[in-house]
């Protein structure tokens, strides 16, 4: 409810030109790389998140106003995925590193969090609800936004966290 | 198992962030988007050699403003916003990257050792090798460059905090705008009181935890969950009924899946949606169980939100399936002299879009959604869409609810500072600790077309005071909302709240209440 202006800009939205982009990229670059850093080898997350962006450039004009952020965060979970599943991917951070040395499933839950009540709470959890916690803990997406980065409808992302807070907190008990 | 437990649970799973205090080297990504992207193309059209452009790091505020125990899950859905509430009260940083930086452009830093400059030389040429490998258009772009990338360990340079003036033409005039809170004429219920009539209405039975603040219960048969949270007058009622979860079957057969806690089923049965329902159909589910509840729905309006693939994938996900068919041949000047249209060399063939269809194109099908959202608000609150109810429906009925219960009643009329004192406001640091953000603007972001790189920094000298670059922008706009206001012990109210903004894309958003309609006793 506005109830009172004092020189409205009346700014529109703004067009998908390069100046859009940099102000994407400017805006949730931070975001999106701490997004890898809590899922994947530290020296691979700037490559990711740079596939993140290109791709995000390529289908500029899909990306939902509204949910940016959550739209970059479900394509992360897409390059993700097709980056454990395709480890021979090579990027400059395995330059001079021997392929094997990679970790190629890296699941916080056993790598990452370095808390050992939320480390064994969350191996207790389905991959599922720790996706869903993590999205809400650490990217700290809730509503709308889990819904749009897990791709279902908002009553389900909400039942899908509920969920998986009552899981956790039993974890968590036990 | 209690409320408590859940909070702790989850905030040392925050706390436990492995992405704390991290930050990327923008530059180096930004050398890995040259050629596939225009970032950075901006100040100099077409493909520039130095860029620069606003950033803001909200991401360290994001995990911040989410108050753990925010049951209305609107504060969350502001930082999906990235944007609101207290990036800005933090002070609106303004920051460029020194970016790109190749042998055309004399401006930007320049390595400073002939060691760092070789590291650099073979890291770029390591890039290029990586590049022309796996990324068919990074091979393109990344040899038409000549490969020497010039400050590659630079990072990103901040131009400094940007500290709101007030504008000329901003007003001095106060006004008043009205305040709302919750109505506590009946006082705080209790938890397990409330937990117990709405489980009993639902023929939920088990164990039933509570503590002063929330009570839950698991069906010890069917897995049907019941949570009742309570703030002041304010309680927040979730349900959910696993079996008819649309992932019901999915959970059932993941490791770890179909746990419900010590006092819940061992395992349960799935009941498998078929088609979604018709609108119609699931708000008539929806009201119906809310009804089941004896919760009174008068004066809400209902409205059901089909899944659409087109709003969470956006327009234009159905082209995604034929993108390969669609990529040309690369522009011949795209990325040959640095000057073609960077938009066009993105038509390249990749193989990162061939990866991208194999591996997600079944991700982008609304065949599996089996459920409809559907929304119900209430049509006189100063807010709609603040705490507003909202259920998973399938054609089995409610698989998941939520209420948000208890009325925000008028406060009547406060004193609001004039557009000019909110300025000064935004510097005190008095109004930048307590979370007051518009709902409505929740996901509007700021657009600065007109960035232009900062100077340099002057190198240090000893004794010589230390470069701290500050800059000041003026405020050309204020509009007075309606937003929300969250005290540390999770009371919120309703307030006027100023969204200002300049010209430079830069946005504050700051409590809009006279000192003298606040309470400062501690």
């Amino acid at each position: 409810m506005v109830f009172g202006v004092t020189e409205g800009s009346g700014v529109g939205p703004p067009t998908r030109d390069a100046a859009w982009f940099d102000q994407l990229f400017a805006e949730h670059a931070v975001s999106v790389h701490r997004y890898f850093v809590r899922r994947a080898p530290r020296q691979e997350a700037e490559d990711l998140v740079a596939e993140v962006f290109a791709v995000a450039w390529r289908r500029r004009e899909s990306i939902p106003d509204d949910f940016v952020l959550p739209w970059l965060y479900k394509t992360a979970s897409y390059v993700l995925s097709n980056h454990r599943r395709k480890p021979t991917l090579t990027l400059l951070a395995d330059v001079g590193t021997p392929s094997d040395e990679r970790s190629r499933s890296m699941d916080p839950a056993d790598l990452i969090v370095e808390d050992d009540d939320v480390r064994t709470a969350l191996a207790r959890l389905s991959p599922r609800d720790r996706k869903v916690l993590m999205l809400h803990a650490w990217e700290g997406l809730d509503g709308e936004g889990l819904a749009k980065a897990l791709g279902v409808t908002r009553g389900g992302a909400a039942a899908a966290l509920s969920r998986a807070r009552s899981r956790l907190r039993e974890a968590w008990a036990t | 198992m209690n409320d408590y437990q859940d909070e702790e649970a989850l905030a040392r799973l925050r706390a436990a962030d492995p992405a704390t205090g991290a930050h990327p080297d923008l530059h180096r990504i930004s050398q890995r988007l040259r050629g596939r992207t225009p970032l950075g193309s901006q100040s100099a059209g077409g493909y520039a050699t130095s860029t620069g452009y606003s950033f803001s790091d909200t991401s360290e505020t994001a995990v911040r403003v989410n108050d753990p125990a925010s049951r209305t899950s609107r504060v969350g859905f502001v930082v999906a916003a990235s944007v609101a509430a207290l990036a800005f009260g933090g002070g609106g940083y303004v920051a460029g990257v020194a970016s790109s930086g190749d042998d055309r452009d004399g401006s930007t830093t320049v390595a400073s050792t002939d060691e760092e400059q070789e590291r650099r030389d073979v890291a770029d040429a390591a890039e290029d090798m990586a590049s022309s490998e796996d990324m068919a258009a990074s091979e393109e772009m990344a040899a038409s460059e000549g490969g020497v990338y010039g400050d590659d360990g630079m990072g990103g340079g901040y131009a400094g905090p940007v500290v709101p003036v007030a504008g000329e033409g901003l007003s001095t005039e106060r006004t008043t705008g009205p305040v709302f809170a919750a109505d506590d004429s009946d006082g705080a219920p209790d938890p397990g009181e409330v937990l117990e009539e709405y489980a009993g209405a639902l023929g939920i039975e088990g164990t039933v935890e509570s503590d002063p603040y929330s009570a839950y219960v698991t069906d010890t048969t069917d897995g049907r969950n019941l949570h009742v949270y309570v703030q002041g007058s304010m309680a927040s009622i979730d349900y959910s009924d696993p079996a008819l979860d649309p992932y019901c079957q999915e959970y059932m057969s993941e490791p770890g899946g179909g746990w419900f806690g010590e006092e819940g089923p061992e395992s349960i049965t799935c009941l498998p949606p078929g088609e979604a329902p018709e609108e119609g159909t699931a708000i008539a589910l929806a009201q119906e169980f809310a009804d089941t509840l004896g919760i009174d729905d008068a004066g809400y309006e209902f409205r059901a939100d089909n899944f659409d693939p087109m709003i969470a994938y956006g327009e234009g996900y159905e082209e995604l399936l034929d993108e390969s068919g669609a990529t040309s041949a690369p522009d011949a000047d795209a990325g040959t002299d640095g000057t073609g249209d960077a938009a066009e060399a993105t038509a390249v063939p990749d193989a990162m879009v061939q990866d991208y269809l194999e591996e997600w194109g079944s991700q982008f099908s609304n065949e599996d959604v089996r459920d409809v959202s559907v929304t119900a608000e209430r049509t006189d609150s100063p807010m709609p869409s603040y705490r507003s109810w909202y259920f998973g429906v399938t054609d089995q009925g409610v698989a998941y609810a939520s209420f948000q219960l208890g009325d925000l009643v008028p406060m009547g009329d406060y004193e609001v500072i004039s557009p000019a004192e909110a300025v000064d406001r935004v510097n005190d640091t008095r109004f930048q600790q307590i979370g007051a953000y518009i709902p409505d603007l929740e996901m509007e972001a700021t657009y600065d077309e007109d960035w232009t790189e900062p100077e340099p920094l002057p190198p240090l000298v000893a004794g010589e005071p230390i470069p701290y670059p500050l800059s000041e922008s003026q405020v050309t706009a204020a509009e007075l909302h309606s937003g929300v206001v969250s005290l540390w012990d999770g009371t919120e109210f309703v307030a006027p709240v100023y969204h200002l903004t300049d010209d430079r894309g830069n946005s504050w958003q700051v409590l809009g209440l006279a000192e003298e309609a606040l309470d400062f006793t501690p």
